[in-house]
């Protein structure tokens, strides 16, 4: 592996499930715990890495975080932190479970966290029928036992209308 | 700015529809819109040319929509449509084709609209995959065989721009060098124009979606948002001269406030005949527009829908479809006569909060529903999902779906949650004629640097105006809730019943009666005391609303006003909750057998301890007493011990006490030197900061903080902060300070008792926020608190343990003051006045 480290130069081919193919710096790649162990038991001798669970769109800001990270590993945190977070900003909920998925799928565990994160602070503060309609989850209370339910945590509800 | 302007185009499979209406009328109760499938009715839109659409099948691939077999025509302006003929789907030999591409164009020659599409096999880059391309001149009923496609073509991006009577794709070559591949609808050959000079290295990694091809004004364009700063523009000034090719724009994608929108995903609409150009952003479904004359852009976004969407460019046309085909015995629907009776529950584009009057028109059509559910995530993935949700989101969460509500009440979750908390502020109101049984968990600490405030400019400029709500309310049982129960308790259950009533009035309750002390927090459960000796009554776990009563203990004299101190704290080695009170002997007692401390001051403090779970209090022996000062304080719990801070007259110096061991130690204070005069600084104050116990002392201007970073080594004190409390503004922030908590990104919060304020101080910038609780006029109390899913049960893990629930009894009774929402506010002004408030 020594080699690969001198040549920073060196790229993948990574290639989603709907078929587009990503060049990437090997450096940037090697964000990706799971790219790493196929690079170090060297078993990806072919030319293309195929990544079946993930589609171009994710696959494409999934690269683009790990490029920013690979390259400014060295710089300001604090950089890295305002990336984040415009990273996530505005982002459709579908896309964020999508880059959730891949993250964990690629074993990326910074854009997980941050991901993770994002989802989880759009359900705080809001009232439960709207944490359904965002997340698309049925309610499979009969409405006496929502009734109930509602009612034992009724302090959570003070100052919704 | 909304987008009134909206055209219908038509639905596949129509006649299903039609006869599913038919159905639908005999129906009367069914109004509101019929449910399509997408699979069956959708069409996708590939372009559009001369103020025409080609609509093709959907050919879903994962769930990247492309485009396939064509098979509409339609002008959505004159509602009017054509079918094309079915296109052949196998080869000589048999094999299935799958339509590739299709692009619809107008050959000014012979002045005729033709659809062209290749179709093939899927293979491997480089190999023959057999593609034909096929040609429909509209108005004629069948396809013609035209030959083969260049191969180069299998590696287009996005769809075809129709332009001079060519249409032309986007194609990537390898993987580096890019190519457009145009088609000439005269002579009905393909050949390849060149791209504009890139520089492909800095391109490479997202190349597929940061480069798409487009026309503005009548020239073909490219846009490169491929790099990771300013997207470029190049527009091809002479159509078919390579040289032609020139960088027109160069877009800066900050904005004012300094964020700076990603370049991938971007499509060029229009040039305006202002100058100004407009872009669509795919992924979140935004318009991009940047005025030629002012500096900046509009960022403006789709609401009123959620879903993704999408978007061509569309020049209107008025021209009837039937004219422009020229074809007399040509079947021209009309999208008004057939599905529009009836309404599809399709997607309307309603209050859209943006449009454009000058542009040529956007159509923006919905293609799929963003219908992902967090269902659909992996189990494990919720969990760590729900890990990170604030307490408050937590208690609503368990109302969204059983799924849920049996995650975060299983004691495993509950345990992790526990593990990966933060202590928070948690304050209560200090009033001596009100019953306070609300405490405001502050949990949004980390809204404030990025400014949770209330006016549009989301940076530091404003931080005057931060303003957090404290939603997260918790509540701590009343003292004697059966007093209450029988009194006022049924009046309220009355007009509880659902009679339309307005929700009763607010009960006043004697603070005597039932008003609870909070002594401290020790893993998610807190300590409360009788407010009149300080005596431990109560454990409660208010997030999930449990509590338990301690045994009655027959020391001393309840009548008697005689001052305890106690604490509740954690034994790691035996894995139980104690609870430890400190009161004076009574006279009787204590001529029977004084008690010598081992200093050789005669004590007469006794200390017991009780263990939760079991019913009854253990005398351990005589207690640490200081005395000229009666009380210990600021309880802290902390590895197993509990620790005060005692005043001597000479010194002060920390108490602890062991829960595993049960016995009281004296703790090294911070090393004596100039810095720390604890004679004439009252203002110390004790309490955890992350895992390390910790010393706050607030002395002329400056708050030191000092921190123990090695357990139980006096050695490892060291002051790690010290913070200037005169602010810019020349307010001199004196008085007592006490930890709260050290937050995840490195900040501290501190709570300052006089100023009835949080304060929030970043160490990495030295800033230092003073904010204001406000929203209820009181004093205000506040301890640092972890909170805990945890079940009391479970906790203390006694089989026939009386765990009773705050829920189950007092709900239903309001109190003054309760309802008011309490918020911190950043304020510069007036804090003079808050002296003599809070006095």
């Amino acid at each position: 592996m020594a080699s690969s480290i001198e040549n920073n130069n060196e790229k993948l081919t990574l290639k989603s499930s709907d078929g587009e193919e990503f060049l990437v710096e090997k450096h940037v790649a090697l964000q990706s715990t799971l790219l790493q162990n196929m690079l170090d038991s060297d078993c990806s001798s072919a030319d293309v890495i195929p990544l079946p669970k993930i589609d171009a769109r994710t696959l494409a800001l999934v690269l683009g975080y790990c490029k920013k990270h690979a390259d400014a590993s060295s710089s300001k945190q604090g950089e890295l932190n305002s990336f984040d977070s415009e990273f996530l900003k505005d982002m459709d909920m579908g896309a964020l479970f999508n880059l959730v998925l891949a993250a964990n799928f690629m074993e990326i565990k910074g854009l997980l966290d941050i991901a993770a994160q994002k989802i989880a602070d759009t359900i705080k503060d809001k009232p439960h029928q709207e944490v359904r309609e965002i997340f698309h989850v049925e309610n499979d209370y009969t409405p006496e036992e929502e009734a109930a339910v509602r009612e034992e945590n009724r302090w959570a509800f003070e100052g919704f209308p | 700015m909304k987008l009134d302007t909206k055209l219908m185009i038509p639905l596949h499979n129509e006649e299903l529809v039609i006869k599913s209406v038919g159905d639908a009328n005999m129906n009367p109760r069914s109004k509101g819109g019929i449910k399509l499938r997408p699979q069956d009715h959708e069409l996708n839109v590939v372009h559009s040319c001369n103020g025409f659409l080609l609509l093709s099948l959907p050919f879903k691939y994962g769930h990247v929509v492309r485009e396939s077999n064509p098979v509409m025509v339609s002008n959505p302006i004159t509602h009017e449509y054509i079918n094309l003929p079915a296109a052949i789907k196998y080869d000589e030999s048999g094999k299935l084709m799958n339509s590739m591409h299709c692009g619809l164009g107008f050959s000014p020659k012979t002045n005729q609209y033709k659809v062209i599409r290749t179709c093939g096999h899927f293979a491997k880059k480089g190999t023959d995959s057999g593609s034909v391309t096929e040609i429909h001149i509209l108005g004629t009923g069948s396809w013609k065989r035209i030959g083969n496609a260049p191969s180069t073509l299998l590696h287009k991006v996005g769809s075809p721009t129709y332009l001079n009577g060519s249409l032309h794709w986007l194609c990537r070559e390898d993987i580096i060098s890019t190519c457009i591949m145009s088609f000439d609808l005269n002579n009905e050959k393909f050949q390849s124009l060149s791209p504009p000079p890139f520089t492909p290295s800095t391109t490479s990694s997202s190349w597929n979606l940061g480069v798409t091809l487009g026309e503005l004004r009548g020239c073909l364009c490219i846009y490169d948002g491929s790099g990771f700063e300013q997207p470029k523009v190049w527009v091809m000034k002479e159509y078919g001269v390579q040289g032609s090719w020139s960088k027109e724009f160069c877009l800066s994608t900050q904005t004012v406030g300094g964020r700076c929108i990603y370049g991938l995903f971007f499509e060029p609409i229009s040039l305006l005949r202002n100058g100004a150009i407009l872009l669509f952003h795919s992924l979140r479904g935004a318009l991009f527009y940047r005025d030629a004359k002012k500096p900046g852009f509009r960022f403006l976004k789709f609401k009123g829908y959620k879903s993704f969407y999408e978007s061509i460019v569309h020049i209107p046309s008025f021209i009837s479809l039937k004219d422009a085909v020229m074809g007399d015995d040509i079947a021209v629907l009309n999208t008004k006569s057939r599905e529009s009776m009836k309404r599809g529950r399709r997607p309307t584009v309603s209050n859209t909060g943006i449009g454009e009057r000058q542009v040529d028109e956007i159509n923006d059509l919905q293609n799929q529903n963003s219908g992902c559910s967090i269902t659909d995530l992996p189990s494990p993935i919720t969990f760590d999902i729900m890990l990170r949700v604030s307490v408050k989101g937590l208690l609503i969460c368990k109302c969204v779906c059983k799924t849920w509500r049996n995650l975060i009440l299983d004691p495993k979750f509950a345990t992790l949650h526990f593990a990966r908390g933060e202590a928070y502020p948690l304050i209560r109101t200090l009033s001596p004629t009100h019953v306070s049984r609300t405490l405001y968990l502050f949990e949004d600490c980390y809204g404030i640097e990025c400014g949770s405030c209330t006016c549009d400019h989301s940076d530091f400029l404003c931080h005057s105006h931060i303003k957090v709500g404290i939603n997260t309310k918790l509540k701590i049982p009343l003292r004697d809730a059966e007093l209450l129960t029988p009194n006022e308790g049924d009046s309220n259950v009355n007009l509880d019943a659902k009679g339309g009533v307005k929700r009763k009035r607010c009960v006043k309750l004697r603070p005597k009666d039932h008003k609870f002390n909070v002594v401290n927090s020790c893993k998610g459960l807190i300590c409360l005391s009788n407010p009149l000796q300080n005596d431990p009554v109560a454990v409660c776990n208010p997030v999930t609303g449990e509590y338990i009563v301690l045994p009655d203990s027959k020391q001393p004299d309840k009548s008697t006003e005689i001052h305890m101190d106690c604490g509740l704290g954690f034994s790691l080695e035996a894995n139980k909750f104690k609870v430890i009170r400190i009161f004076n002997l009574t006279k009787s007692e204590m001529l029977r057998r004084p008690i010598i401390w081992n200093h050789g001051v005669y004590g007469r403090r006794v200390a017991e301890i009780h263990t939760l779970g079991t019913g009854s209090w253990k005398r351990i022996g005589i207690a640490p007493c200081a005395p000229s000062v009666s009380n210990l304080g600021f309880p802290t719990y902390l590895n197993g011990a509990i620790h005060w801070l005692c005043s001597d007259l000479n010194s002060d110096y920390i108490i602890s006490f062991n829960f595993d061991n049960e016995k009281f130690q004296s703790f090294p204070p911070p090393p004596p030197s100039d810095d720390i005069d604890f004679d004439t600084s009252r203002n110390v104050s004790l309490g955890v900061l992350g895992e390390w116990l910790c010393i706050c002392n607030s002395e002329f201007e400056y708050l030191d903080i000092w921190v123990m970073k090695d357990y139980g080594t006096q050695e490892s004190w060291s002051k790690d902060y010290c913070i200037d409390t005169c602010t810019d503004h020349g307010r001199w922030l004196r008085g007592l300070y006490e930890p709260m908590s050290y937050l995840r990104n490195g900040a501290i919060l501190l709570f300052h008792r006089l100023g009835n304020a949080v304060v929030y101080y970043d160490p990495k910038i030295d800033e230092f926020y003073f904010l204001k609780l406000r929203g209820i006029k009181s004093k205000f109390e506040a301890i640092a608190h972890t909170p805990s899913f945890i079940s009391l049960k479970d906790a203390v893990g006694g089989g026939n343990l009386a765990v009773l629930n705050i829920k189950s009894r007092c709900t239903g009774v309001k109190l003054p003051g309760e309802t008011k929402a309490v918020f911190l506010n950043e304020e510069n002004v007036d804090f003079d006045s808050d002296f003599n408030l809070s006095d």
